[in-house]
C-alpha cells in the first residue's frame, strides 16, 4: 500500500466527485423511470380516448 | 441493484488505483487506472453503438438506434475524458500537455470524427433515414476508432509512440487485476448512462408521435 497524505487527498477530492455523480447518475435514472410512466399514461389514455 | 453494484465496483476501483505503488516507467500511476480504462471503455462504447446500429438495420425497431445513439454519446464523452487524462499524464511523464504522438493524434482524430458523424445525424429530418444513415456513420466511426487509438500505433515503426509499450499489462498480478477491475467497473458504469440516455431518447420520441395523433 502506498496511500501517502498528498495521494490520500487527491483520492479524498476523486471520491467526492464520484459520490456527486453517483448521486446525479440515481437522480437521472429515477427521473428516465417516471418519464416512462408517463409516456406509458399517456399512451392510454390517447387509447381511451 | 445494478446502480449499488457500480456505486461500490467504482469506488473500490479508485480505491484500489491509488493504493498501487508507482509502475516501473509511469511517474504518475493513479491516474493510469482512470485514463487506461476510460479508453478501453471508449471502445467498448463505440462498438456497442455499431452493433445496435446494425440491429436497427436488421428490425427496424427504434429502440435500437435510440441505443446506437446513446452509446455512441457515452462513448464520445469517454473520449474527451481519455484525452484529457491523457493529456495531464503526459505533461508528467513526458513533460509536455501535446506532443503529437500517434495516440493522442489517433484520439484526437476519433474525436473530431464522432462529432462529425453527430452533425451529419443531426442534418437529416427525416427520422428514418436519419436513423438509416446513423446504423452506417457508427460502423464507419468504429473502424476509426479502433484505427485511430490501437492499429495507428502499432504500425508505426517502434519507438515512434511516446506511449510505453504494455506498461499494465506486462506488470505483476496486482496491476493487472486493478487495471481489469477499473476497466469493468468504468465500463458498467457508461453502459448504465447509456440506457438511462437510450430510455429518454425512446420517451422523447414516443412523445413526439403521441403529439401528431
Amino acid at each position: 500500500m502506498a496511500l501517502t497524505p498528498d495521494k490520500l487527498f487527491v483520492l479524498a477530492v476523486a471520491l467526492l466527485t464520484w459520490g456527486g455523480v453517483f448521486v446525479y447518475l440515481l437522480r437521472l435514472d429515477k427521473l428516465a423511470k417516471s418519464l416512462e410512466e408517463e409516456v406509458k399514461a399517456r399512451e392510454v389514455e390517447k387509447v381511451s380516448d | 441493484m445494478f446502480n449499488a453494484i457500480i456505486g461500490i465496483w467504482v469506488t473500490a476501483g479508485l480505491i484500489i488505483g491509488f493504493a498501487m505503488p508507482s509502475a516501473l516507467d509511469l511517474a504518475t500511476t493513479p491516474i493510469a487506472f482512470f485514463h487506461v480504462p476510460m479508453a478501453i471503455s471508449m471502445l467498448l462504447m463505440f462498438l456497442a453503438a455499431a452493433f445496435f446500429g446494425v440491429m436497427w438495420l436488421r428490425s427496424r425497431n427504434p429502440k435500437y438506434d435510440a441505443l446506437s445513439l446513446a452509446f455512441a454519446e457515452v462513448g464520445f464523452a469517454g473520449c474527451i475524458i481519455a484525452l484529457v487524462t491523457g493529456m495531464v499524464f503526459a505533461r508528467t511523464n513526458w513533460g509536455a500537455y501535446w506532443s503529437w504522438d500517434p495516440q493522442q493524434v489517433g484520439v484526437l482524430g476519433t474525436l473530431l470524427t464522432y462529432a462529425a458523424l453527430f452533425a451529419l445525424r443531426g442534418a437529416t429530418d427525416d427520422d428514418i433515414k436519419k436513423r438509416d444513415f446513423w446504423a452506417v456513420y457508427a460502423i464507419f466511426g468504429v473502424l476509426v476508432a479502433c484505427f485511430g487509438s490501437y492499429v495507428y500505433r502499432q504500425i508505426l515503426p517502434p519507438g515512434s509512440s511516446l506511449h510505453p509499450n504494455r506498461t499494465l499489462t506486462t506488470s505483476d498480478a496486482a496491476f493487472k487485476f486493478s487495471l481489469w477491475f477499473n476497466v469493468f467497473g468504468y465500463a458498467m458504469l457508461m453502459t448504465k448512462i447509456a440506457l438511462i440516455r437510450a430510455q429518454l431518447e425512446v420517451a422523447q420520441t414516443r412523445l413526439k408521435e403521441l403529439s401528431w395523433r
